[in-house]
């Protein structure tokens, strides 16, 4: 069976409990005039140390995976199901509860550090504030502990830039730094929403290689959620492939980039230009726009997009299929 | 088709005033600081850089959207500064552009279909509204949209859709050349392709030159026959598209190429990459001789004391690096 | 399978698209305060220009067998009699009517000129921007009263010379806004778009520029239709407004308020009238902006 040697290492590690367990997350808005569904009935588990990615495009609802685990959710949205980390629910937690969590067991960056860092903040205090709240570590311990953080993320100069506000640092530093304040307390769960999504490559590549050297040093799992593939194929372990708020299919990383099942992920992989290809003529395209989720009945979501639909496709939602480490959702294709 | 290229940009500089000082000189961002390059009929140039390099603001220079500071610009021959007011006006009609925010480019009060109308009203005036309706609808079942979308507003399409508005709109004079500025960046991957692949078609039925800014790689190796390469505004590497993907010369280009992650996971945990060491210089202060030097593996003190000139190396191939070339372990990617 | 294709397939080949004013203005028609505003001031509309039409009343009509009554049912002066034995609801109406039109004519008139000249200073920036904006900061400094006086002095009395003392002011501020919007808009893609396309700056103005900043100017000047009513009500009392035939609810009030120790009546029912006016005018302001709220879309 194909896999990464480093996701064999951990389905040998073998811990009995998963890190995190998801089932069932279903998400619903509510709008001025209507109702509509950004996830439904989304599952997953995640080892210690794994690197799960979460692939979709436009109305895929994989952000919104990310911000209701942290408690996030906007005010109109409803969160159905479960969500255990280390065995508790975390899901609809009052807030006093959830903030002993968030921040230091299950910790998360975005996309832009600019708007989440708080640029009225010099760096070193908003890193030391996760210390002393999480940890009731204070004063120049902190002080310390922070410092050492920033170095550990490779910003050069660590111990002067502690004093800087975030709009001294570029952009890419200013992206360790965040990763630097999630990783303070030495959480469990990292999530990272599109995190390199607002750099530029070559400083993307060094942020990449951060996580990876960083998750596989603390043994920190890590979710990240994205939209390019490139990125996955170069962090991750295991990849769940999402459309519309459904789970088209996941598996482990090589499983899925070279053994594509779901007619979506085949179409995806497909038509993305490639640094190394040779041919240049009309790239296979997924016909359609991404879906609008108020729009969708009951059954496949991308339905209307696909090669192999049936009638049936459009009323009925094909059910999740497990076969091995893979799953799929699809009438038309078995594992 | 005739030797002569259709854009000739000599030498070209933007440069922006950034806060007069009290004491002292006043700074200037040097955003596009001498860049050279030709653009035939038909052919399609891929313009690729990361933040600061000035890629847009010679897409908006070369339109005379900014006024340039020094340096040509020859459109068919003819110097483009000795044209203003009316006269540049009318000759916008053979040069347009397509923007990175599909949505944001069209004015939100207006239908599509006259958006698309517009350069004809302005342009054609002869025209009658009968005729103009026919040429909009013949030119969006060209992009794919249906006619009948006509009425509608930019709002209640979506990207891709508003995409093809936009291409619809900048088509519709049959332009020579359009700068297409980021054009797919901000859509959906599953969407890029398509309006990858309009662009093609247009080009190949239309003859047009597109002179395509993006900092995705991999696009721009699909659709582009020669690739140029910026950084802090001026050209580090610039040739025919298949040489520069099989082998980069300069230092600069290598580290992007590395830098790409490709959809291939067993490739990925090959690939060595290059990565650069610092930050982005800033572009009111850049660094003496080559700009790249505060972060090129291989910078010597020759590098800071003298700027490289111009080396071709081959058909077409143009490099800024006095060690062009000679670095071992070259990365290909063929 | 092809996008026209799929299109014509899903069935969604609607002709009219609904524009964002259209969305707006759904959602006015849903909001109970802005309608009721809106009916309120249809209500009054009619009562002021048809009432005495319908029923054939004279507000200069003297009766001076009927001086200065209170508000009778019985002998049909509802609204009682002033000291020339004239009808007050008649009187009240037919002030209405300079009131309101006054209010709207004359933020029609700040209208046209505050939009134009804010989108032309604000689209043409740099020094031609400044010195446009200084003649406003100007103008800002004249006080009101000043100002319309100077126009009593020079076009004499006259609704006219009302109309343009206010009109003067309000446009004003209308430009400013104008000129804000206008500088927002002219960074947007859409109007580099149209210079691209050839568009001579004029075509750009007031193809883009003006239609864009709709929003905004309909929000204020329903705020600035209740200002000018306020104003004229002002100026009228202070007489400098309206003069006689014509009355005005300023005008009615100002004699209202010279009786008021004695008769309650000559001063409550004009005022009514234009609390009522304003008030309708501040729901449907509120009305607008809540619809024009990009935040509810």
């Amino acid at each position: 069976m194909l896999s990464t040697p480093r996701a064999a290492e951990v389905r040998a590690s073998g811990t009995a409990a998963p890190l995190l367990e998801v089932q069932g997350l279903t998400v619903r808005f509510r709008t001025e005039r209507k109702s509509l569904q950004a996830l439904t009935d989304i599952g997953f588990s995640m080892a210690p140390g794994e690197i799960l990615g979460i692939v979709g495009e436009s109305g895929s609802g994989k952000t919104q995976i990310l911000l209701t685990m942290m408690g996030l959710l906007a005010e109109n949205g409803r969160a159905f199901g479960s969500v255990k980390l280390h065995g508790e629910e975390v899901l609809n937690l009052p807030s006093d509860k959830l903030d002993r969590i968030r921040g230091s067991r299950m910790t998360m960056i975005f996309q832009d550090p600019m708007t989440s860092l708080n640029p009225y903040m010099r760096v070193g205090k908003q890193l030391t504030e996760v210390l002393v709240k999480h940890r009731g570590v204070g004063g120049s311990e902190a002080v310390r502990q922070a410092a050492a953080m920033l170095e550990h993320v490779r910003i050069p100069e660590a111990q002067r830039r502690m004093g800087m506000y975030p709009h001294e640092f570029s952009g890419g530093m200013r992206q360790r730094a965040m990763i630097a304040m999630a990783l303070l307390c030495k959480p469990a769960l990292l999530l990272a929403d599109e995190p390199t999504t607002a750099l530029d490559v070559t400083v993307q590549a060094q942020i990449l290689m951060l996580m990876r050297d960083l998750a596989r040093e603390s043994g920190t799992s890590v979710v990240l959620v994205t939209h390019d593939l490139g990125v996955v194929a170069d962090l991750c372990d295991r990849v769940i492939v999402l459309y519309g708020g459904r789970i088209m299919e996941d598996g482990p990383i090589d499983d899925v980039f070279y053994n594509p099942k779901h007619p979506y992920t085949k179409g995806l992989l497909r038509s993305m230009p490639r640094l190394d290809e040779k041919t240049h003529g009309d790239l296979p395209t997924i016909p359609g726009q991404p879906p609008v989720l108020s729009l969708l009945s009951g059954g496949c979501p991308f339905e209307a997009r696909c090669e192999l639909r049936q009638d049936h496709c459009k009323s009925v939602f094909p059910p999740l299929v497990r076969s091995g480490p893979r799953r799929l959702s699809c009438h038309e294709v078995s594992l | 088709m005739n030797g002569q290229p259709l854009l000739s940009v000599q030498d070209l500089r933007v440069h922006f005033g950034a806060g007069k000082k009290l004491f002292g000189k006043a700074a200037t961002i040097k955003a596009i600081d001498g860049v050279t390059f030709d653009l035939r009929p038909g052919e399609t140039l891929g313009v690729v850089g990361e933040s600061g390099c000035g890629k847009s603001t010679l897409g908006r220079a070369i339109l005379r959207l900014i006024d340039p500071t020094a340096g040509r610009v020859l459109w068919l021959g003819e110097d483009m500064a000795g044209l203003r007011g009316e006269a540049l006006r009318r000759e916008r009609r053979n040069m347009q552009v397509i923007f990175q925010d599909p949505v944001a480019s069209l004015d939100p009060r207006m239908t599509v279909g006259q958006a698309i109308e517009r350069p004809l009203i302005t342009f054609e005036a002869g025209l009658s509204g009968e005729e103009r309706r026919r040429r909009v609808q013949e030119m969006m079942e060209l992009v794919g949209l249906p006619r009948t979308w006509a009425g509608r507003y930019p709002h209640e399409f979506s990207g891709g859709q508003c995409q093809r508005v936009g291409i619809a709109r900048a088509m519709i004079l049959r332009p020579k050349l359009i700068v297409c500025d980021e054009p797919v960046s901000a859509l959906d991957v599953s969407i890029q392709a398509q309006i990858i692949n309009l662009l093609m078609r247009l080009q190949r039925e239309f003859g047009l030159s597109l002179l395509f800014i993006s900092h995705n790689l991999s696009v721009v190796r699909h659709i582009s026959n020669r690739v140029m390469v910026l950084y802090l505004g001026k050209v580090m590497e610039i040739a025919d598209r298949d040489d520069l993907y099989a082998r980069q010369l300069h230092p600069y280009t290598q580290a992007l190429m590395s830098a790409v992650p490709i959809p291939d996971p067993r490739l990925e945990r090959q690939r060595d990459k290059l990565l650069l060491s610092g930050d982005l210089p800033s572009p009111i202060n850049p660094p003496s001789g080559c700009r790249f030097r505060t972060r090129c593996p291989i910078a010597t003190a020759r590098c800071a004391a003298e700027e490289p000139a111009y080396t071709p190396f081959g058909k077409g191939h143009l490099v800024a690096c006095h060690y062009a070339g000679t670095k071992p372990g070259d990365v290909s990617h063929s | 399978m092809t996008e026209t294709a799929m299109a014509a397939d899903r069935d969604v080949a609607v002709e009219k698209g609904v524009s964002q004013t259209r969305e707006a203005m759904g959602r006015l028609v849903r909001n109970p305060a802005a309608m009721f505003g809106i009916v309120v001031m249809v209500l009054l509309f009619l009562a002021c220009f048809l009432g005495p039409i319908v029923f054939g009343l004279d507000p200069e009509a003297s009766d001076f067998d009927a001086v200065s009554l209170p508000p009778t049912f019985a002998n049909g002066h509802w609204f009682g009699t002033d000291d020339l034995g004239r009808d007050l609801l008649t009187r009240t109406l037919t002030g209405g009517r300079v009131s309101l039109l006054l209010g709207v004519t004359a933020t029609l008139v700040a209208l046209g000129i505050g939009v134009i000249y804010g989108a032309i200073a604000g689209y043409a920036g740099g020094r031609i921007d400044s010195l446009m904006m200084r003649f406003v900061d100007v103008f800002y400094a004249v006080p009101f009263i000043f100002f319309v006086i100077l126009l009593t002095f020079l076009f004499g009395r006259s609704l006219l010379s009302l109309l343009i003392a206010i009109g003067a002011v309000y446009w004003l501020t209308i430009a400013v806004i104008v000129r804000g919007e206008t500088l927002s808009l002219k960074r947007k893609e859409f109007i580099e778009a149209a210079k691209a396309g050839g568009m001579s700056a004029p075509a750009i103005i007031f193809r883009h520029i003006v239609p864009n900043t709709v929003a905004p100017v309909i929000v204020y000047a329903s705020m600035t239709v209740s200002d000018v009513i306020l104003g004229e009500s002002l100026l009228s009392f202070l007489g400098l407004g309206v003069q006689e035939p014509n009355t005005s609810w300023g005008v009615l009030i100002e004699d209202g308020a010279a009786t008021m120790e004695s008769q309650w009546w000559p001063l409550i029912f004009p005022a009514a009238f234009l609390a009522a006016t304003l008030f309708a005018l501040n729901y449907i302001a509120d009305g607008l902006r809540d619809a024009f709220d990009p935040k509810s879309r």
